[in-house]
């Protein structure tokens, strides 16, 4: 079988509290693959796990178990750095403050391609006129930006490296509409143009549909449900995608009991037994796999 | 609701900085209204001056570097926005407000419980405690005592905007400002926010306004919609009304840049809204942004016109009207 470019197999992570000694089972088991010049795009609810995925994807967090290959290579390894960008959701917290914008983009051309002073000053210029601002903005401080401004530097920067998998962490959350729409115009072109590859943590379903090529839905750190085609998102059945989809239509379904998702405690039940109207006695005892319904399409329920 | 007088009015309400000896116009002088039990939108990205309108109301900007002018009524009383004593009267017990952040309302040294305490004040402990397991336990938060012993952090964005909203409604208010109540929330999440607060709309009869630059927020819960844009009202109407018939272009661009499960190319209005005093010419503050400008809009800002019905923009030209960007309505 042929590598896949990106490739998950049974990650998992777990983070514990040394105060309380609980445990919150971030992410549990998720295994996908995602080839090269595709679009990822996952959806879940704040504390599903997208984020700590996008972070152990990136190699800034460890996994516990299982395994994360970039074109079949560990992705904590060096080499994989620069291979592996990442745009975060806050633009403010992800930059230096005391740094202008020139010095925020050279630090990627500095450390993975030695490049000279003059060359870096022609290569911010051109950077940030890719991402829509002018090069004049270089002296710029990140608080003299708006938001929606500053997540073009970070994209910036995410390019500086000239990676092949861009990691967008919510990248569009906490800007405007218009803003939002510039932003998505504009990453859909850095991907037609770069031929990029893509993950999108999103809990907007619209912008993911918008960009990606394929769909996962995550819940309670189990991938719930994934579609190889995004444009077929009729055909997603998991009853916890059906009510993201219905939240969407204005048609939202009621879920049995209101509350937070607790990751992890459920032991062995399906993560979303606890809020589905069609759970019974098998969901609360089973937690049921992630099989393929049809080609390309792969969901988690037992009844479905 | 046709001649009954609306529970909050503003009548020219503006609001500007002082900065370095001049006066930078935040708001300029805006009227608006809302019904008694009804929910009014306001719609405006971020740097519209939004914001700063609902702290005005609420008398928060009186003194310092604001200046407030003009008046807001509350059920036919004035409101006295720049007296801070008389405020009392009115902030937390006629209105109150919800914030967009619900973690930065709390202070992360005193449980939920605390903040309550406080808030109710006057009373007994025990008295005091009864009632604000009576509130929250409205908020559909599971157990009200345990979310009560807990601090900020420990909860989620969704149960915090719960308390929030808990806390506010503890002085009884009849009126609510919510500014962007479900910005920060899943879209799960804030579908629950959003039917709490259409209950209280219901049961309690309390009257909603609304801010919001998410454009399905608002025309899921408003009646009457406001469209702001760089401190200017631009349009406003019956929310129907509005969503379906746009007629300012930055409405129209606004309602067509939201993608809406197609992979077409987004219709951008280029460029971003002006920030503080970074617009100072005369004429339309959109003129630059709009497809559809012509020399009228660089020479004066155009005053209000009615497109009928209680439908009123600010755009001198009817001829550009509901024509720019991709299309109408959403």
């Amino acid at each position: 079988m042929d590598v896949s470019f990106l490739e998950l197999q049974e990650v998992c992570k777990c983070y514990r509290s040394r105060r309380k000694g609980s445990r919150t089972e971030a992410v549990q088991g998720v295994s996908l693959s995602l080839e090269r010049g595709r679009c990822l795009g996952v959806v879940g609810e704040s504390g599903c796990g997208k984020s700590t995925l996008c972070r152990m994807i990136a190699g800034i967090e460890k996994p516990d178990s299982g395994g994360i290959w970039l074109e079949g290579s560990s992705v904590r390894e060096k080499k994989n750095r620069q291979k592996i960008q990442m745009v975060f959701q806050n633009s403010l917290d992800a930059v230096n403050l005391h740094l202008n914008a020139g010095r925020i983009l050279s630090e990627p051309l500095e450390n993975f391609f030695s490049m000279g002073r003059e060359q870096r000053r022609r290569e911010t210029g051109r950077l940030l006129e890719l991402v829509g601002l002018s090069g004049e903005d270089a002296g710029k401080f990140p608080r003299q930006f708006s938001g929606g401004q500053l997540q073009r530097v970070c994209i910036a920067r995410a390019l500086a490296a000239k990676p092949e998998l861009l990691l967008l962490d919510e990248p569009l959350s906490s800007l405007d509409v218009s803003v939002q729409a510039q932003l998505l115009n504009l990453l859909a072109d850095l991907k037609r143009e770069f031929g990029l590859t893509c993950l999108l943590v999103s809990h907007d379903l619209e912008a993911v549909y918008y960009l990606a090529d394929e769909l996962a839905v995550m819940y309670g750190g189990v991938l719930v449900e994934t579609l190889s085609d995004i444009t077929a998102l009729d055909r997603l059945r998991h009853p916890y995608a059906r009510r993201l989809l219905s939240v969407h239509d204005g048609k939202a379904g009621v879920e049995r009991t209101e509350g937070n998702p607790l990751p992890g405690e459920a032991g062995r039940a399906c993560v979303y037994a606890g809020r589905c109207a069609k759970a019974d006695g098998l969901c609360f005892s089973e937690r049921p796999g992630l099989f393929g319904r049809e080609a390309g399409h792969r969901v988690a329920c037992h009844y479905i | 609701m046709s001649g009954m007088e609306p529970l909050f009015a503003a009548k020219g309400l503006s609001v500007s900085l002082r900065e370095r000896g001049r006066l930078l116009p935040v708001v300029f002088p805006a009227d608006f209204a809302v019904k008694a039990g009804g929910c009014t939108g306001m719609i405006g990205e971020s740097g519209c001056g939004k914001s700063v309108l609902c702290r005005a109301v609420l008398g928060l900007l009186a003194g310092g570097r604001w200046q407030v002018e003009g008046e807001a009524f509350l059920g036919g009383e004035r409101i006295p926005l720049e007296n801070d004593r008389g405020m009392d009267g009115f902030r937390g017990r006629r209105m109150s407000m919800i914030v967009q952040d619900p973690l930065s309302a709390f202070d992360p040294r005193m449980t939920i419980g605390a903040h309550f305490l406080e808030g109710i004040g006057r009373k007994g402990r025990k008295e005091r405690y009864r009632e604000a397991v009576s509130v929250l336990s409205r908020m559909a938060l599971g157990d009200p005592e345990d979310v009560m012993r807990r601090y900020a952090f420990e909860l989620s964005g969704g149960m915090l905007q719960r308390a929030l909203i808990g806390l506010s409604l503890l002085g009884r208010p009849e009126f609510l400002i919510a500014d962007e109540p479900t910005t920060a929330l899943d879209c799960t999440v804030q579908e629950e926010i959003l039917r709490l607060l259409s209950e209280l709309r219901g049961d309690d009869g309390l009257s909603l306004l609304l801010i919001s630059h998410d454009l399905s927020v608002i025309s899921r819960m408003a009646d009457t919609v406001y469209v702001m844009y760089a401190g200017r009202i631009v349009e406003c109407g019956p929310m129907e009304e509005v969503r379906r018939f746009p007629l300012h272009p930055y409405t129209v661009g606004l309602f067509a840049s939201r993608p809406a499960f197609s992979k077409e190319r987004l219709s951008v209005m280029e460029g971003r809204p002006p920030v503080l005093g970074e617009f100072s010419g005369p004429g339309c503050a959109f003129a630059p942004r709009c497809p559809g400008a012509g020399e009228v809009c660089r020479l004066e800002v155009p005053p209000f016109e009615s497109a009928g019905g209680g439908h009123l923009v600010r755009c001198g030209r009817k001829e550009a009207w509901g024509a720019c960007g991709g299309g109408g309505g959403f």
